[in-house]
């Protein structure tokens, strides 16, 4: 972790390989590991890439996908900064639950569009045209933006910076 | 990459955090997943935002547990009520949060964090306007309470609801939300009212939760018609057997074509009557002063 990424404060490594460490108990408990160093590996470029990404915050761009050895740069303005919650997860899961006890279908689309990230490839999947799945989808996130405009709380606040509702 | 190709790509660049989090706008998603299709750089750089094979986002973030401690005492209102439910229910999620050494306990709130505010509707009037409601807040109850004991048939009601009211007189956590659109899924369009008298046949509104409260679209007699009436005066009043649960005083022109009434909790069953009184033309801000006001009641029945 301090190799990928460089300066990394004590407390902020320690929070980065726990995280990394639940995910790795997380799917322990789902499957067996059939190669776990090589998989706590993964799962460390990957905290690493996605703690980059928070740090830039909600309007951020976003990296493409970078060489498994290179080092990570931190944005400028964040030194210092501790690790956090990740926001996009948060405002996923946030919006998941809230359809899994109020709406079943909208949290069927959810979950297929938060595992996929393609509205095409999930209108294929159900025989369905691209654009009947997508007024679909419109439909629920009404639901969604509502409440981001009428509730308060750090999830609700990071979309609305991100201009995301 | 032509120069417009160029700026498509910029565009898409920008959009495609919002497209992971599932809130793109239906003409932007049928956009950018056409750009996607043609597009390698932006595909890898979604690529990240898939979550890591084997988990979902069903369940609470990894970054989340690792920091429980720091990270649960942010959270807020609706978002903490989820994480709070989800726990109650995820064995799994609880295992973990023990794993990274945590009790499966959310921690307390921060008093009074810098920087946090209200979520209300963007715009900067309305946000000024929520700062001149609330210093009118107190200023309302005895105004109120001057309306009633001077107007009673303004009430619509008996002596009973006087003196319930003059009990009961304090606030239960019910807040009223404005300016809303109309569209929203489950809203209840309110009838024309009748003037000054109750409605006669309860309107069905089913469960009233903090979820998603209750919106009421307002019928054209209470959307304001020019700038002008939009400077009077109004008084929503939510009241179960007379007795006041909540209230709010604001402009006229501050309602918008809906708005959401949100208790703390869920609203009890039974049926409650929510009133609307509005200040005469040509009196703003004066309660008592020139007519009456003109009041509306409706009956809801609360499932």
């Amino acid at each position: 972790m301090k190799r990928k990424l460089k300066s990394l404060p004590e407390d902020t490594v320690e929070d980065l390989a726990r995280e990394a460490m639940v995910t790795l108990y997380r799917l322990s408990r789902r499957e067996t590991l059939v190669n776990p160093d090589a998989l706590a590996t993964t799962l460390v470029d990957r905290v690493c890439v996605d703690h980059v990404r928070r740090l830039r915050g909600p309007a951020g761009r976003l990296d493409p996908l970078s060489e498994k050895d290179a080092t990570l740069v931190p944005p400028a303005q964040s030194a210092g900064k501790e690790a956090g919650v990740d926001m996009l997860e948060l405002f996923r899961f946030v919006v998941l639950e809230h359809f899994r006890q109020h709406d079943a279908p909208c949290h069927e689309l959810a979950i297929e569009f938060f595992t996929e990230l393609s509205w095409s490839a999930i209108a294929r999947r159900q025989q369905l045209r691209h654009s009947t799945v997508i007024k679909r989808w419109s439909a629920c996130m009404e639901q969604v933006r509502e409440l981001a405009y009428a509730q308060r709380g750090p999830v609700w606040e990071w979309a609305r910076q991100a201009r995301i509702v | 990459m032509g120069t417009g190709s160029a700026s498509a790509h910029d565009w898409a660049l920008r959009q495609l955090l919002a497209y992971s989090a599932g809130l793109l706008p239906e003409e932007e998603l049928l956009r950018l997943e056409e750009h996607l299709h043609a597009c390698p750089d932006c595909r890898s750089r979604l690529a990240p935002l898939k979550p890591a094979s084997g988990t979902s986002a069903e369940h609470l973030p990894a970054s989340l547990i690792a920091t429980w401690a720091r990270s649960s005492a942010l959270l807020e209102g609706l978002e903490r009520e989820l994480v709070e439910s989800h726990l109650e229910d995820c064995a799994e999620c609880r295992a973990e949060l023990s794993f990274a050494g945590h009790e499966a306990v959310i921690a307390d709130a921060p008093p009074d964090r810098p920087g946090s505010r209200p979520a209300r509707p963007t715009g900067g009037w309305l946000h000024s306007l929520w700062f001149w409601v609330i210093g009118l807040l107190g200023a309302t109850a005895g105004v109120a309470a001057w309306l009633f004991a001077a107007h009673p048939a303004w009430l619509g009601g008996t002596g009973r609801s006087m003196t319930a009211l003059r009990s009961f007189g304090h606030a239960v956590p019910v807040t009223f939300e404005f300016a809303l659109d109309s569209l929203s899924a489950g809203a209840v369009k309110l009838p024309e009212p009748g003037f000054r008298a109750r409605a006669a046949k309860p309107i069905e509104v089913g469960a009233v939760t903090n979820v998603s409260g209750m919106v009421f679209v307002l019928p054209p007699a209470l959307q304001p018609p020019s700038p002008e009436a939009g400077e009077r005066r109004m008084v929503i009043t939510l009241l179960q057997d007379g007795r006041e649960l909540a209230s709010h005083t604001g402009p006229f022109y501050a309602l918008g074509d809906a708005i959401r009434l949100r208790p703390e909790g869920r609203l009890e069953a039974g049926d409650y009557d929510l009133r609307f009184s509005l200040d005469s033309a040509g009196a703003p801000g004066e309660a008592g002063s020139g007519e009456p006001p003109l009041v509306w009641f409706y009956r809801l029945r609360v499932r």
